[in-house]
């Protein structure tokens, strides 16, 4: 986190302290550990596989993830998936010899615990520095997950693999989450994530091999769009680089479309955002779940949510401008360039997208 | 202005010989935790030793229900005794209020901050509630809390966690509540002590049993904190001021409800219709105008049981009761639906018990078709914020969902000198009220029947509440094992949970 955002933060804790009332705002009861058991003897096991969406940053995997917020056989992850050890987009080695308290210890995702200790989330994010306009509470008391995760662990008992361990990890991620809303309901098909890069090179293979009856969506962003957004997340980037990262991100597609083409499902990123709901009852037909209003608008936890833009923006709900920003941002060359780098792999991409059924028809969506 | 004389480097110096960033802010939030702290109460005494002073909450809450039962016995007493029931709930309040101020103790410092800081980012981020009442009221024993329990998770409702007990004297009587007052008391008024103690408790028992049968009860959490309540609705009285009519309160006190109650999954969504609640009684006599009077938008709901059965019934629950006692309150029960219909029979629906049991589909539809909402087969299973519900009945019930038991169960427990008696008493009062339902819109004829057999994906898509990707996997799940032999075995397919199995019972045959 930047100095800018740590600075920006300081100063929401303090607006949202400055109503406080006399005695020091709202205080704790003094029920609430008391409150907690219930929680833990209403535990319902989440074993169900992992719908990962996985690309490069910067292509709508943030506005994806939060699209299937309140899909009711759904448990969307409340950001981005940084289970992993040693770095956060990696997955796990977990041995089966090891202690629970050290699989918790690799699986722990950190920065939930950073959003808890201020109480909530912040959406929609905005770029570096800028100030954001919305925050919504967050109550994921990172000991309570752990004291979950360590019951999951022993109910199971014996532990005899990889997806147990995981399975026991997002049983104690969505029950210690006490705000969540869409816990219960009717019966849940997937746990659906977000995590760039997760599922790239020896990532892919180790994805199918923790999750076999998992999916992955990634999201395919016409080059000229990616980089003016990516160039807009960090004007200072070498625009090699990013070119590089780009190609790198639909090259991993093509890659697991030779491979897992069954369990893969490639969307557009502009049909995405222009053509929501076609889009979402194509993902949900891929997924085998019922199409619901909700997936057309991206929620956190049910509060209405904005774009995860490099520009300012001021509305919630899906946004359509980045389609045709790069069209005013890029300049001639960086146009000829990006075209002359990405053309042709983009062309080949677009495939991927084509052999899907093609999305249907926009239809009216009520009271999402 | 001191430090704009400094130079950067001065600043930088100072800075780095002075505490941290990370110091500094611990430093504040220390002062203002000392602040508070010094300003707090002293610490309540905690529930056990509330308990070696002999005044358990336990005991509290059998003094309130012993009061209360005598108040509405003994009229010549219920000015003494009502005056005892306001010093009780005083006395619960009073212990729950310092209960409150001085508990992160607790908790661990930085699980105490957390918590602290959600629940602020709570208040900043308030939906505000101000949906009509559609009350469901009548005497007690009538299937009240079943109905409640169905609208549970209805997309369009807020549906209220327990009965709705706002009322300063007793809980099932309107507040007075007038403009001059503090918003405190207004608070005071409308708070919920069963939802106190519910929290308090940590948690909602269901379903609840007969008072004689021990376990089988399931608990699920409950969390609102009523601090957190409490400062929302003073929030929200803020926010709407200046208050000019109760029924701005009354809104500010559900938006402190249901923004309050932390685990609540149906707060968000779907934009709301009704704030459902039950509440026996309370729209009883002058309490009926009342109720329009306050929601001239709001709706009435009666559940209108045989007296058969209903006797049986509250007789299970009170087997001391006096027969004639019981039948003098069925009758008045009923009597009020007959009057409510007269005067605001456009707002008003009544459905009867023994139809809500054997065709909730049916009944549910109507209501939804009432209030105006959208028929989804979440209303045909009742539950508690998500979590299945068994009934709330007299007698022993294992099982979760709608229970049919009781309709007929009369036959069993009623001797033939009660019979006589219900039926001297009662059946002509019945007859007429039962003119009330008659008077309303038929349920609709059953749809078709469908042939699992040979069931196309197109024809199952066609049930209410079943969509095509469930259609094509039940599909799927018969092809693969070459037929179906029961309809319950649908149960196994990924997608299909109980309101689903409950439609497709009514709509299709092996």
């Amino acid at each position: 986190m930047t100095e800018a955002e740590e600075a920006t933060e300081g100063a929401e804790e303090s607006s949202a302290t400055a109503g406080d009332d006399a005695a020091g705002g709202v205080a704790l009861p003094r029920d609430w550990e008391r409150s907690l058991r219930p929680v833990r003897e209403n535990v319902e096991s989440i074993d169900q596989p992992l719908a990962l969406i996985c690309q490069a940053q910067r292509s709508g995997g943030t506005l994806l993830a939060r699209l299937f917020d309140g899909h009711p056989q759904c448990h969307a992850h409340p950001h981005e998936l940084l289970i992993g050890y040693p770095k956060s987009h990696t997955w796990p080695e977990l041995p089966m010899d090891e202690k629970p308290d050290v699989w918790f210890a690799k699986l722990k995702e950190g920065y939930l615990s950073t959003l808890f200790k201020k109480g909530r989330r912040r959406v929609p994010l905005k770029a570096p520095g800028e100030k954001s306009k919305r925050s919504y509470p967050f109550l994921l008391p990172p000991d309570f997950q752990r004291q979950l995760f360590m019951d999951e662990v022993e109910r199971r008992r014996p532990i005899t693999s990889e997806r147990q361990i995981l399975d026991c990890y997002m049983t104690s991620l969505f029950y210690a989450w006490l705000d969540n809303h869409n816990v219960h309901g009717p019966e849940k098909r997937w746990v659906v994530a977000f995590s760039p890069r997760r599922a790239w090179a020896d990532g892919l293979d180790r994805m199918f091999e923790l999750y076999p009856d998992g999916r992955l969506i990634s999201i395919l962003r016409d080059p000229l769009g990616w980089f003016s957004s990516a160039q807009g997340r960090d004007p200072d980037a070498d625009p090699e680089g990013l070119l590089e990262l780009w190609k790198r991100s639909a090259g991993e597609m093509l890659e697991a479309g030779r491979r897992f083409g069954d369990r893969l499902c490639v969307i557009r990123f502009d049909e995405l955002v222009l053509d929501t709901a076609g889009t979402m009852r194509r993902l949900s037909d891929f997924l085998e779940i019922d199409f619901d209003p909700k997936l057309t608008a991206p929620t956190f936890n049910g509060f209405p949510v904005g774009a995860n833009s490099s520009y300012g923006m001021s509305d919630t709900g899906v946004v359509r401008d980045p389609v045709k920003r790069h069209e005013k941002v890029l300049s001639d060359e960086q146009s000829e360039l990006v075209s002359r780098e990405c053309d042709e792999l983009y062309q080949e991409a677009l495939g991927l997208t084509e052999r899907d059924a093609a999305p249907e028809a926009v239809v009216t969506v009520e009271g999402s | 202005m001191a430090r704009s004389r400094q130079t950067k480097a001065e600043r930088r110096e100072a800075r780095a010989s002075g505490p941290t960033k990370a110091e500094r802010r611990q430093a504040r939030s220390d002062h203002k935790q000392a602040a508070a702290d010094a300003e707090s109460p002293p610490p309540a005494p905690t529930p056990e030793e509330v308990v070696e002073d002999g005044s358990s909450e336990d005991g509290l809450e059998g003094r309130l229900a012993r009061l209360e039962q005598a108040v509405a016995g003994q009229s010549e007493r219920s000015e003494q005794l009502l005056s005892g029931l306001t010093a009780a709930r005083e006395a619960i309040r009073a212990a729950e209020r310092a209960s409150t101020t001085d508990a992160a103790d607790a908790l661990d410092a930085a699980t105490a901050k957390g918590v602290r800081l959600a629940m602020r980012w709570r208040r900043a981020n308030v939906l505000p509630v101000d949906r009509p009442l559609a009350l469901i009221c009548q005497a007690q024993r009538s299937g009240g809390t079943l109905l409640a329990r169905l609208f549970d998770g209805h997309p369009q409702c807020h549906a209220h966690p327990h009965e709705l007990h706002i009322g300063d004297k007793r809980p099932h009587v309107w507040p007075e509540l007038a403009l001059d007052e503090k918003p405190d008391r207004w608070f005071a008024k409308l708070q919920e002590e069963k939802l106190v103690d519910l929290f308090s408790k940590g948690k909602r028992r269901i379903p609840l049993k007969g008072q004689d049968v021990p376990g089988g009860e399931s608990l699920y959490p409950f969390q609102l904190p009523p601090v957190l309540q409490r400062q929302i609705f003073l929030d929200e009285i803020e926010r709407r001021g200046p208050i000019t009519s109760e029924r701005q309160i009354l809104d500010s006190y559900m938006t402190s409800l249901f923004n309050g109650w932390l685990d609540n999954q149906h707060l968000r969504g779907r934009e709301k219709r009704w704030v459902v609640a039950f509440s026996p009684r309370r729209a009883w006599e002058e309490r009926l105008d009342k109720l329009f009077e306050l929601y001239p938008d709001g709706r009435l709901i009666s559940i209108l049981r045989d007296p058969l059965s209903w006797y049986s019934s509250a007789q299970g629950r009170d087997p001391g009761a006096d027969p004639e006692k019981l039948v003098e309150h069925w009758k008045h029960s009923v009597g009020e639906m007959l009057e409510a219909d007269r005067r605001f029979g456009d707002s008003f629906c009544v459905v009867r018990f023994d139809e809500l049991l054997l065709d909730t589909d049916a009944t549910m539809r109507r209501l939804t078709d009432f209030l105006e909402i959208d028929f989804d087969p979440l209303v045909t299973v009742p539950t508690f914020n998500g979590y299945p519900v068994g009934a709330n009945s007299s007698y022993e019930v294992r099982s979760t969902g709608v229970v049919t038991d009781p309709v007929e169960r009369h036959k069993k427990l009623l001797s033939k000198e009660q019979r006589e008696l219900l039926g001297r008493e009662c059946d002509e009062l019945y007859a007429e009220a039962l003119g009330l339902v008659e008077g309303e819109t038929a349920p609709a004829a059953p749809a078709e029947t469908i042939s699992l057999a040979t069931a196309t994906i197109a024809q199952l898509s066609t049930i209410e509440g079943v969509g095509q990707m469930t259609a094509r996997q039940i599909v799927e799940f018969r092809d693969r094992r070459g037929g179906i032999g029961s309809i319950d075995e649908l149960g196994q397919v990924s997608g299909v949970g109980p309101g689903t199995m409950k439609v497709l019972r009514a709509r299709i045959e092996p």
